[in-house]
């Protein structure tokens, strides 16, 4: 088998575009990592973000002769892609659900030495997409993007399709919203957690 | 909480989210269904050629019946007789006739076959015509018809000669070679 790193992203897509089927192969299995995280970020629901990644990746199959690697880079490109299947799907459905939490019991009685802090990080982390969640989404994008993707400015804002002044003011602006959103939610912490439902309306 | 300690916070669990989704894969079945749609593109792509092939295979046929059948008709119309034109009281010897040449025929010159019932010619019961030859000489064999036609009496004066017509308008007889260029004139003096 190929070691995939060893080939360049614009080869793969040559080859792609000649119908060179592993090399597809290699394309999805280096990309669709990121495609998929961004896409549950971003929607909350593991089912929708499969069926980004299966979008995304049926565009590039259908349209690997169109892509132009002097315009972006191939992730970039997929991020933008990604993001067009992202705002098409809330659009028609205008529900997402939250992402699947088995544990809703974040305080166990008993809970001792590190296990306090496994417990207090997961709780932070289940807040934090519960947060990222309600941010409106030209928001929630630049922070899954910059600050949870480690996208470059630059990167972002191509696949943005906006400025990276634009970028950098709506990741100061969606920092501020989520800090003020985990400590409304830590002021409520001793509410019990519940499962939600929200339809974003 | 300082604003300082809140960004802290906030990146600290950005980072842990970060750290918990980077563990994050996709389920295999997606690759197994993204190839699958490659397969099934792939062998789309690969009938619809034989497809192809077929629809133009039928299509070089049709149009090869159709060269074939224009081809035949051509011939065939090629090789029906054309009756030559009724051979003109001319003397093809070029060194004795001069560019304008005004030769006296009689008039019982032989009628091509059928030519009773055809319009008779503008010499043909006038006891003199004249032929003025113009343009390049008739080569030996050259095929040549004979065009009647109604000119005005003036243009036949410009060309010096004087046609013994009582109307203004004159018939002629044209003699036309392969070019399509006039060769002769007849007319009735």
């Amino acid at each position: 088998m190929r070691h995939e790193g060893e080939v360049s992203d614009d080869d793969l897509m040559r080859r792609t575009a000649a119908g060179d089927r592993d090399a597809f192969a290699a394309v999805y299995r280096k990309h669709h990592s990121v495609v998929f995280r961004f896409a549950r970020l971003m929607t909350g629901s593991n089912e929708t973000a499969e069926d980004i990644v299966q979008e995304v990746f049926l565009g590039l199959m259908r349209g690997a002769s169109r892509y132009d690697p002097a315009r972006a880079s191939l992730t970039t490109y997929l991020y933008g892609s990604a993001r067009h299947q992202i705002r098409r799907r809330l659009l028609r459905d205008r529900l997402f659900v939250s992402l699947d939490d088995s544990g809703s019991d974040l305080c166990p009685a008993h809970v001792v030495g590190s296990a306090v802090e496994e417990l207090s990080r997961e709780r932070d982390v289940r807040e934090m997409r519960r947060a990222i969640l309600a941010l409106p989404s030209k928001y929630r994008e630049v922070i899954v993007l910059c600050d949870l993707q480690d996208v470059s400015y630059a990167d972002a804002a191509s696949a943005l399709s906006c400025a990276i002044g634009t970028v950098r003011s709506r990741l100061h602006r969606a920092r501020q919203l989520l800090t003020q959103k985990l400590q409304r939610s830590r002021a409520c912490a001793l509410v019990p957690a519940r499962p939600t439902v929200r339809c974003e309306v | 909480m300082s604003a300082r300690s809140s960004d802290q916070a906030l990146t600290r669990a950005l980072r842990a989210l970060a750290d918990a989704e980077a563990r994050v894969e996709t389920p295999a079945h997606v690759e197994t269904a993204i190839m699958a749609l490659w397969d099934a593109r792939h062998d789309q792509a690969q009938t619809a050629p034989t497809r192809r092939r077929i629809v133009r295979g039928a299509a070089a046929i049709a149009a090869g019946v159709t060269i074939v059948g224009s081809v035949a008709l051509q011939r065939d119309l090629a090789d029906r007789p054309i009756a030559p034109p009724r051979s003109p009281a001319i003397s093809f010897d070029r060194a004795a006739s001069p560019r304008v040449a005004p030769a006296i025929s009689d008039a019982a010159d032989t009628p091509a076959p059928g030519a009773a019932d055809r319009h008779p010619s503008p010499g043909a019961n006038d006891a003199r015509s004249a032929l003025v030859v113009m343009g390049d000489p008739i080569a030996t064999g050259e095929i040549v018809h004979i065009v009647r036609m109604r000119v005005m009496r003036s243009a036949l004066t410009e060309l010096g000669i004087a046609a013994n017509a009582s109307t203004e308008m004159v018939d002629v007889d044209v003699l036309v070679g392969e070019d399509g260029v006039a060769r002769g004139l007849r007319v009735s003096l």
